[in-house]
């Protein structure tokens, strides 16, 4: 029974991860498609470097940063914030958080489509640009921040905030010297789990982008708008093939990095 | 003498509600206005009446029952893997093996289902042949990690002297998995079925590049209802999908009434 079962896990496993093997292996090779062998050569890895390629992931990056780091702000301070106030608030403020959770994501595009242009009727400013792609990103991955927090705060010692004011701490400085510190690595998870879900973004992309950034006076194209362009004529573009083998490669060194410096630590604290 | 306003920490989510009021909770006030209107921009009801005609509520139905059944496969194919990372939690060699599911989420989902589609081509099974059962394939490959995840935590927190008691009192192993096990899962399974259920409806892309279009889900008729500037229309499609989306939601938290 136990060898059945571990001979599914394992077949199921190598079905989850037979295309990214297939995509990291074809990333070496000059073939145009999948399953057409051709020589080995790093030309996919050159690609990499043509000048609309690197709008495209410049247009990734800078997004995906902004979005993390915006959304962190806000839901990080958002869920001290509601941390800290009557009971009907925190109740108000889950039940808001759940709302976007739960929708799908193809709402959330459309119904900020309508309201950006309905603005732009009344207010007569540029309809979609990066910003208004920007709040989209963050509407996706705020919740998530909230979500993440939000248990740390309640797992803090619940005594904290009168012991330090009783020292002498303003509000502000509470938030800023105490919470934080003990929640920082929660917050770098965060921003890194924000910028993940801005990359794999395509619906409200789509919907919301506008002309700006490196694309200039073009429609601001990310990764998976890029791919998606390109899958409807052939085969997946060469120079994403290497791209997402650098990025399962840097993901697997940071996990490892990660590694080390855990045991380093816990050797120090055994000394 | 004029009183200073003192800084709270509470007021630190000020911005965040601003935020969720101005971006989540009024656009969707905007999908209502636009669903009552017609092309000119009167009110009337003539969206609803183009939506009820046959050939649309076969629509309704048809992605209705393909997310139903995929739900349902994705908790099949998940349930054992569950059960056996959870048992195994104190073995070294597992321990870390939940985390094999999630890595691949994050690579771009576009990537992952296009190389799949050129895959399932290559056996003869692709979307131009048999697109019911290369969608529903690309929608499982998918989805189902989703399920992975409250499922292994809910098997971790089950309650083992519960289980231990029923086989004493003479259950069999089957009477205990579908009268013990089953029931205290329950809340877990509700959530990754409403995890599953509703992004299977709307992701209109994976079905387009499966299906090649052979396949409409309500996503894809929303989005090319959008994409043919008939936003009416596309607006009342989103009614009734946020009614579906309502009623899990209610569904989901009859079943979690004791929260943590």
């Amino acid at each position: 029974m136990k060898k059945i079962l571990k001979f599914y896990i394992y077949s199921v496993l190598f079905i989850l991860y037979l295309p990214i093997l297939l995509l990291v292996f074809y990333s070496f090779t000059n073939a145009e498609n999948i399953f057409i062998l051709g020589d080995f050569s790093f030309d996919s890895y050159q690609k990499i470097f043509d000048k609309n390629f690197l709008i495209v992931i410049g247009n990734t990056l800078l997004i995906a940063l902004c979005s993390g780091f915006l959304s962190v702000i806000l839901g990080v301070f958002g869920s001290i914030g509601t941390f800290y106030s009557k009971e009907k608030t925190k109740k108000m403020m889950d039940f808001l958080t759940k709302i976007p959770i739960a929708n799908a994501e193809i709402i959330i595009a459309l119904s900020l489509t309508m309201f950006f242009v309905f603005l732009n009727h009344f207010f007569h400013f540029q309809c979609f640009s990066f910003y208004t792609l920007l709040i989209g990103h963050i509407c996706l991955t705020l919740p998530y921040v909230y979500f993440l927090i939000k248990p740390k705060l309640e797992q803090m010692n619940k005594n904290l905030y009168d012991a330090a004011t009783d020292l002498g701490c303003t509000p502000f400085n509470f938030v800023i010297k105490i919470i934080i510190p003990q929640i920082k690595y929660d917050i770098i998870f965060c921003f890194l789990l924000s910028m993940v879900l801005s990359f794999d973004d395509y619906i409200v992309t789509v919907f919301l982008s506008g002309p700006g950034l490196f694309s200039e006076n073009q429609n601001i194209k990310t990764l998976s708008t890029f791919v998606q362009e390109k899958i409807k004529k052939g085969p997946i573009p060469c120079e994403v093939k290497s791209l997402t083998t650098i990025i399962i490669a840097i993901i697997l060194i940071s996990i490892l990095i990660i590694k080390i410096i855990r045991k380093n630590k816990k050797i120090s604290f055994q000394k | 003498m004029k009183k200073e306003t003192k800084f709270e920490i509470k007021f630190l989510c000020i911005p965040y509600f601003l935020f969720f009021l101005f971006f989540i909770v009024i656009p969707i006030f905007f999908i209502f206005f636009y669903a009552f209107q017609d092309n000119s921009g009167h009110f009337s009801i003539s969206n609803v009446l183009f939506f009820f005609q046959i050939d649309k509520i076969k629509i309704l139905v048809n992605s209705l029952f393909f997310s139903f059944q995929t739900t349902i496969i994705c908790l099949l194919i998940s349930f054992p893997i569950a059960f056996f990372l959870a048992k195994q939690n104190n073995n070294n060699k597992y321990k870390n093996f939940i985390f094999l599911f999630i890595f691949p989420l994050t690579i771009n989902f576009i990537l992952r289902t296009t190389v799949l589609r050129d895959l399932l081509i290559l056996f003869n099974v692709g979307g131009d042949k048999y697109p019911y059962f290369a969608t529903l394939f690309g929608m499982v490959y998918n989805f189902f990690p989703f399920a992975i995840l409250p499922l292994y935590t809910a098997v971790l927190k089950l309650d083992k002297s519960q289980i231990e008691v029923a086989s004493d009192l003479g259950c069999n192993p089957r009477q205990v998995f579908f009268y013990n096990i089953i029931p205290q899962m329950l809340p877990s399974i509700v959530s990754a079925t409403t995890m599953i259920f509703i992004p299977v409806m709307s992701s209109n892309v994976i079905c387009d590049i499966f299906s090649e279009g052979k396949i409409n889900l309500l996503g894809n008729y929303i989005y090319l209802s959008f994409s043919n500037s008939q936003w009416n229309v596309g607006s009342l499609l989103s009614i009734i999908f946020l009614f579906f989306i309502f009623l899990t939601t209610i569904f989901k938290t009859k079943f979690q009434k004791d929260k943590y």
